[in-house]
């Protein structure tokens, strides 16, 4: 069984997906992220794809759905390192990741993140 | 009875070698192309010189008829080398046809001359001769519309190369003014373009103008959609730029969403807004 380990950095989740991941494990990962995100309340989501070479269309889905679960959650979902080839593809099958912020590396979601926290505890 | 026939234009031009090629070159310098300076008269004797020799030797074999065999092999390369190099150098269709159909006439005069006293053999040299340079002649003109879309395809390739440039205005900025009309091709380039220097300038603002781009359809507007979503999976914020009220009348007309969108009527409030998101600003310095 392939294992997708989930770091906490603070208030925040990193995911690295590294390979193609069968489906089955897909939907695992996406039970463990939430309730990883349950445990520790996490502010902020980052999934890292930047080594990923394919984002199927159920991939998409799930990624989508998952952040738009989290965000249920009060959790932020960024999606870093999308490839050129992949983000065309993506839109080339027409698949919208809705409700999911985009940033092109780890370090700029990482202050995507802060800057969206910032402005929320302004608002309060 | 053909073998005789052939022999007599074969021998006539052999004989009349200098005297035909000098009335075929008379009769070509009347054509616009030379008045224009686009071939000297020197070129024209060359090619004529040349053309008229692998003719005589073309046809001493006794075919007059089927110009792929072996021996036309030759002239068919001659033609092809003339016609593409002619179309190069900016001749109309008719000029460079008009190099063998002079050629025709030309002869056509020496052999009414030669068979004078030979009706019948005249009626039948003129028509196969005619019909072998007939089909010389529209050789040259296929060769011609060949060589004709050949540059065609060339320039094409160099249009799609120079017109998708992407622009890195600032750090973080990137620019892609679009000109012209936007097909799938282009649209597939630009696309590629600019995801591949997102990631090289690490950028994060892009600014798409279309300025330039006279008409604005369901498909192009979808292929400008397609772009800026691409972007931003990247972590780009897109802005559209350039959008004048023709356009902006339009696509809502068309019932387009560009309500993804961040939208701007030129390209200077764009770069204004991108300014701001990444928190610069642009000031007079003082003294």
């Amino acid at each position: 069984m392939q294992m997708v380990p989930i770091l906490k950095i603070g208030n925040t989740l990193i995911i690295s997906l590294q390979v193609k991941l069968h489906d089955k494990i897909v939907i695992n990962v996406q039970e463990d992220i939430l309730q990883k995100i349950y445990e520790t309340r996490a502010e902020g989501l980052i999934i890292d794809v930047s080594t990923l070479e394919v984002i199927d269309s159920f991939m998409g889905k799930i990624l989508s759905d998952t952040a738009a679960m989290a965000r249920i959650m009060g959790t932020e979902t960024v999606l870093v390192g999308i490839q050129p080839e992949i983000a065309i593809t993506l839109q080339e099958m027409g698949l919208k990741l809705k409700g999911v912020h985009t940033t092109l590396n780890l370090e700029e979601g990482m202050s995507l993140l802060q800057n969206m926290r910032k402005a929320h505890d302004g608002e309060a | 009875m053909q073998i005789k026939e052939t022999l007599g234009i074969s021998e006539l031009l052999t004989k009349k070698e200098r005297e035909i090629l000098d009335a075929w070159i008379k009769a070509q310098t009347d054509v616009p192309a030379l008045k224009k300076g686009l071939i000297t008269e020197k070129e024209v004797k060359e090619q004529s010189n040349r053309f008229l020799k692998i003719l005589i030797n073309a046809v001493a074999e006794g075919n007059l008829e089927d110009i792929t065999k072996p021996e036309y092999h030759e002239i068919n390369e001659f033609l092809a080398n003339l016609s593409v190099s002619r179309a190069v150098l900016g001749f109309s269709p008719t000029e460079t046809a008009t190099f063998i159909f002079s050629l025709k006439d030309t002869v056509l005069k020496f052999l009414q001359e030669e068979f004078a006293d030979r009706p019948e053999d005249l009626n039948k040299v003129v028509i196969r001769f005619s019909l072998l340079l007939d089909k010389l002649g529209l050789l040259t003109f296929e060769t011609y519309v060949k060589g004709r879309e050949d540059i065609i395809k060339n320039q094409q390739k160099i249009m799609l190369e120079l017109s998708t440039p992407v622009i890195q205005v600032w750090d973080k900025i990137l620019i892609v003014p679009v000109i012209g009309i936007i097909d799938s091709a282009r649209a597939k380039q630009i696309m590629e373009n600019l995801l591949i220097s997102i990631v090289t300038t690490k950028s994060s603002m892009v600014i798409m103008d279309i300025t330039g781009v006279p008409v604005v359809d369901t498909d192009v507007a979808n292929r400008i959609i397609d772009t800026m979503q691409a972007a931003k999976l990247l972590g780009a914020v897109t802005i559209l730029t350039g959008i004048s009220s023709l356009i902006s009348q339009t696509i809502v007309h068309l019932g387009i969403d560009f309500s993804d969108i961040i939208t701007r009527a030129n390209l200077r409030d764009g770069l204004e807004l991108a300014f701001g998101k990444l928190r610069l600003k642009v000031s007079t310095m003082e003294g």
